[in-house]
């Protein structure tokens, strides 16, 4: 059935058998599993965020938004990136600067959401 | 020239014809809007549960591609319905959903995108627009201007900035906040304070009906704002305008056919020098390059909605470069049947003159040819950088 999900989808289904999917930090097998999950979510967004700003222009502590490193689409693709990679769903009350605007925040925005 | 086939909703011989008619007239006519409504193109960004016939980006783009072959003014109905039934369909309570997306499936009711300003069009976040908050829900002020239909639409989806309660304008902030920022809300054509205008007459898409909204003191229940604000733009207007943006590039694909056609055709038929016109290396060349940009247009626009029906992480670059192209694509085949035409192109009215004029409009509307180009380098780096993340450290 056609539901158009792609343009805006607020809730994202996760595929077990995509290698992009987030690992199961439970699972034994899996590495990652050792790895200290801060640490991990805070990598990964890193390493996204090096699409959109330089390497040498990011540090931790940085605006992302407010100090106008992320475009508009720049900050659409962000929050698609987080919904993907960690499972959690953005609702509309998620799209607040105190998520989104530095790395720690998204690490701790994640992180509340994995705990619910 | 042939295409992938879009869906037959049986609208053949209701727009056989229709262009040049709707292009004199400067006005699409009522019985054309009844048949798209009845073919259920303007269900076609609407659930079924709400009473519509959803069609994949795919079938909706090439259905886009097949009016616009005719009419691009008529096709732009299609863009700016879409974009308001789409937008609904996402971000609007359960409350508006029910209230207005059967209405505008059925084309009882025609929707229309009022986000451009006097001071406000490439830089959306200028807007002026104002929505201040009240306990009873929102009072806007402001002015709308180029409005697609909306001389005609019923509902507008209107972009406004929110005010602190002190009147100072909120920065915006492009993720949105919590405490304000760009609003997106539903408002009603026979709503209090709200004033329509015709625009003036513009040269190309002169089937349009361009309208302007004048917004004094409107009052908006609070369920009819369209998420938060602070979404306003970068959700709503940005997920609408993608769709948008792969309406027009899907358009200017279906000019651009036109325009070879009468291109081609007429150089088969128009002798001078003893020979067809085609036959001219120079004239071949102006064809061969009307034919390429086009070809190659189709392929940009299948490939963007195939992205977009499959999810990909790419998606919005891939309609970027859709529309980039396709809208390139159209004012190249129509130049080259313009110019393959002579004189005969130059009669007012005549159909390549209209491609010409329509097909301008093709690369500024959702986004000028400029912008799109600075939205796709910059999309293009972050793909080349998250390729590059992906590679071996000894091939970087």
């Amino acid at each position: 059935m056609t539901t158009h999900a792609s343009i805006g989808a607020d809730h994202v289904t996760t595929d077990p058998t995509d290698p992009t999917e987030p690992a199961d930090p439970a699972d034994p097998a899996d590495p990652t599993a050792t790895v200290d999950q801060d640490e991990l979510i805070r990598q990964e967004t890193t390493r996204f965020l090096h699409r959109y700003i330089d390497e040498a222009e990011l540090r931790s502590g940085d605006q992302l938004i407010t100090a106008g490193l992320l475009d508009s689409l720049a900050t659409v693709a962000l929050v698609a990136f987080v919904e993907r990679r960690f499972a959690v769903p953005v609702l509309d009350e998620d799209l607040d600067l105190a998520n989104f605007d530095s790395i720690a925040a998204i690490v701790g925005f994640v992180r509340r959401k994995q705990d619910r | 020239m042939s295409a992938p086939a879009a869906p037959d909703l049986g609208l053949a011989d209701a727009l056989r014809g229709a262009g040049a008619a709707i292009d004199r007239e400067a006005e699409v006519p009522q019985r054309l809007i009844g048949e798209l409504a009845r073919s259920g193109a303007l269900g076609a960004m609407v659930p079924e549960e709400y009473g519509g016939r959803p069609m994949s980006f795919a079938a909706y783009g090439r259905l886009c591609a097949t009016v616009a072959a005719e009419s691009a003014a008529l096709q732009s109905l299609l863009t700016v319905h879409g974009m308001v039934c789409l937008s609904i369909a996402r971000w609007a309570g359960a409350r508006a959903r029910a209230e207005f997306l059967p209405r505008l499936a059925t084309g009882e009711l025609l929707g229309a995108f009022a986000l451009s300003e006097q001071e406000a069009g490439s830089d959306m976040r200028a807007i002026r627009t104002t929505a201040d908050g009240s306990a009873a829900g929102w009072v806007v002020n402001g002015e709308k201007k180029w409005i697609s239909f909306g001389t005609v639409a019923g509902l507008f989806l209107v972009f406004a900035r929110t005010e602190s309660k002190t009147g100072s304008k909120t920065e915006s902030k492009a993720a949105g906040t919590a405490a304000g920022g760009e609003l997106a809300l539903l408002i009603e054509r026979d709503a209090p304070g709200v004033r329509l205008r015709p625009a003036p007459r513009t040269t190309g898409f002169r089937g349009g009906m361009l309208g302007e909204l004048v917004l004094t003191d409107s009052q908006v229940p609070p369920e009819r704002a369209l998420g938060r604000p602070g979404t306003g733009l970068s959700r709503t207007a940005l997920g609408a305008l993608t769709l948008g943006r792969l309406c027009v590039a899907f358009g200017s694909l279906g000019l651009a056919r036109s325009a070879c056609d009468a291109a081609l055709d007429h150089s088969g038929h128009r002798r001078q020098f003893g020979v067809p016109l085609r036959d001219h290396q120079l004239v071949a060349g102006l064809l061969a390059d009307a034919v390429a940009a086009t070809e190659a247009a189709e392929l940009h626009c299948e490939r963007a909605a195939a992205a977009l029906d499959g999810d990909d992480e790419w998606s919005q670059f891939h309609v970027l470069l859709a529309k980039l192209t396709a809208s390139r694509a159209a004012s190249t085949a129509a130049g080259a049947a313009a110019q393959i035409h002579g004189a005969a192109g130059l009669l007012e009215g005549s159909p390549v003159d209209r491609y010409v004029r329509d097909a301008r409009v093709m690369e500024v509307i959702e986004g000028n040819t400029q912008l799109i180009q600075q939205l796709v380098s910059a999309q293009a780096v972050a793909r080349r950088r998250a390729t590059r993340a992906q590679e071996p450290c000894h091939a970087r």
